[in-house]
């Protein structure tokens, strides 16, 4: 049974203003359509710096893993003037890293484990 | 309303055109279901095709493979193929991201992509050695993940791929694991070794290098590989099949290619019951026999 996925969002201010998505529940081919549209809409607001939370990310699947891509793609060409935003992750649990490891994603997505050092990096 | 009868007819007749709207939208609604579920059913058999339809017969090995879907067609794939003029036997296994039409698409194009550029190029000699070998898998992998990736990389989709490369005589596998659940060696004493990722999945980032590495399978050994549908499998009670338990399964060995799958595949479905199939089910297996 899938658990509902729920969506907190805060804003940072780092070198640049960061925008925090808290994740928690599974993110699977039931879920991941609610963070392709909650991503859309930060970014439609002027978001340009995404840094997801996934501490509280119980269950990964390859359809969560294909939003969080395209959802790199699209932050990509999200800056404003058109400069190239960044998406970054954050504290994913032991389950969602083996994960990450196992389909290659840790050598493709900037993974941090302390929030300060993420805010730092954008 | 007696005393009114052309009121009580535009009543009735309302009434009529009411209830006659709702039978056509019944009606339309049902022809449309009727429609989906043939063009799915139309979808499946094509897709069926896009499986091995004879394994190939291979001096002192045996082949078997087996896919479920969890809906009418599936991301999931299998492919089992003999490389011309050099002999050696392609051993694929795949899992395209996400369930259902669009996964199903895209397993068609891996697939294919896969076994066209693995059988039909000209830039290695006609001995299947292991430099040849392995130039077929780093050709076949890097063109179908710089494909998908730069022409379809506005879908996001992927696929996680076990390729080996097989020579029959001497029981070298050459192999590339793409982001797949590690297939397993298995002997006499349980399992010998687990073939891990040597690369990223296929389809999402251009410009990547996959590692190709090379194991023995020893005679009386096979090669098991599965997806993850197999040890996420879950039953009445919601409790998943777990990766612990296809291993101690597999450790338990099966004298051929065709036992092991059968003996995998009968215990999944006794452990799921009447749950529904959580995500598409593929296990294939090799088997080398004794030398004589």
């Amino acid at each position: 049974m899938s658990s509902a996925l729920r969506i907190a969002v805060s804003e940072e201010k780092g070198n640049v203003p960061v925008t925090i998505l808290h994740l928690t529940g599974d993110l699977d081919g039931k879920t991941y359509q609610e963070l392709e549209a909650k991503a859309a809409e930060v970014i439609g607001a002027g978001a340009s710096n995404l840094l997801f939370d996934l501490s509280g990310i119980g269950f990964m699947g390859s359809a969560g893993l294909r939003a969080l891509h395209a959802i790199s793609n699209k932050i990509k060409t999200a800056g404003r003037g058109g400069s190239a935003g960044k998406m970054m992750l954050l504290n994913p649990t032991d389950a969602v890293s083996r994960v990450f490891k196992t389909l290659g994603f840790d050598q493709h997505f900037s993974i941090h484990t302390n929030l300060e050092e993420a805010l730092k990096s954008f | 309303m007696a005393r009114r009868p052309e009121a009580a007819y535009s009543f009735i007749e309302a009434l009529c055109h009411r209830e006659s709207a709702l039978v056509h939208d019944a009606t339309e609604r049902a022809v449309k279901a009727k429609v989906t579920e043939r063009e799915l059913a139309i979808a499946q058999k094509i897709q069926r095709s896009f499986l091995p339809d004879v394994v190939p017969e291979v001096q002192g090995w045996k082949l078997a493979g087996f896919l479920q879907p969890a809906r009418e067609v599936a991301g999931d794939f299998y492919d089992f193929f003999v490389i011309p003029k050099i002999g050696c036997v392609g051993l694929v296994i795949g899992d395209v991201c996400d369930k259902g039409v669009g996964s199903a698409l895209f397993m068609t194009l891996f697939r294919s992509l896969i076994r066209s550029t693995s059988m039909y190029r000209d830039f290695v000699g006609n001995d299947s050695n292991a430099d040849d070998v392995t130039k077929i898998l780093r050709h076949s992998i890097k063109l179908t993940n710089e494909y998908i990736a730069t022409t379809h990389g506005d879908s996001s989709m992927f696929s996680s791929v076990f390729y080996g490369l097989l020579i029959p005589e001497t029981g070298q596998l050459c192999y590339i694991n793409a982001g797949h659940e590690a297939p397993l060696i298995v002997g006499v004493n349980g399992i010998r070794a687990r073939l891990e990722p040597t690369g990223p999945v296929i389809g999402l980032f251009p410009d990547i290098v996959h590692e190709v590495k090379m194991i023995d399978i020893l005679p009386n050994e096979l090669l098991v590989a599965y997806t993850d549908g197999a040890t996420d499998a879950k039953n009445l009670a919601g409790e998943q099949f777990s990766e612990d338990n296809l291993l101690a399964l597999v450790a338990s060995g099966a004298p051929t290619a065709n036992a092991m799958v059968h003996k995998i595949v009968s215990t999944l479905e006794a452990f799921i019951g009447e749950a529904d199939q959580y995500d598409d089910i593929t296990v294939i297996a090799a088997s080398r026999g004794s030398i004589e």
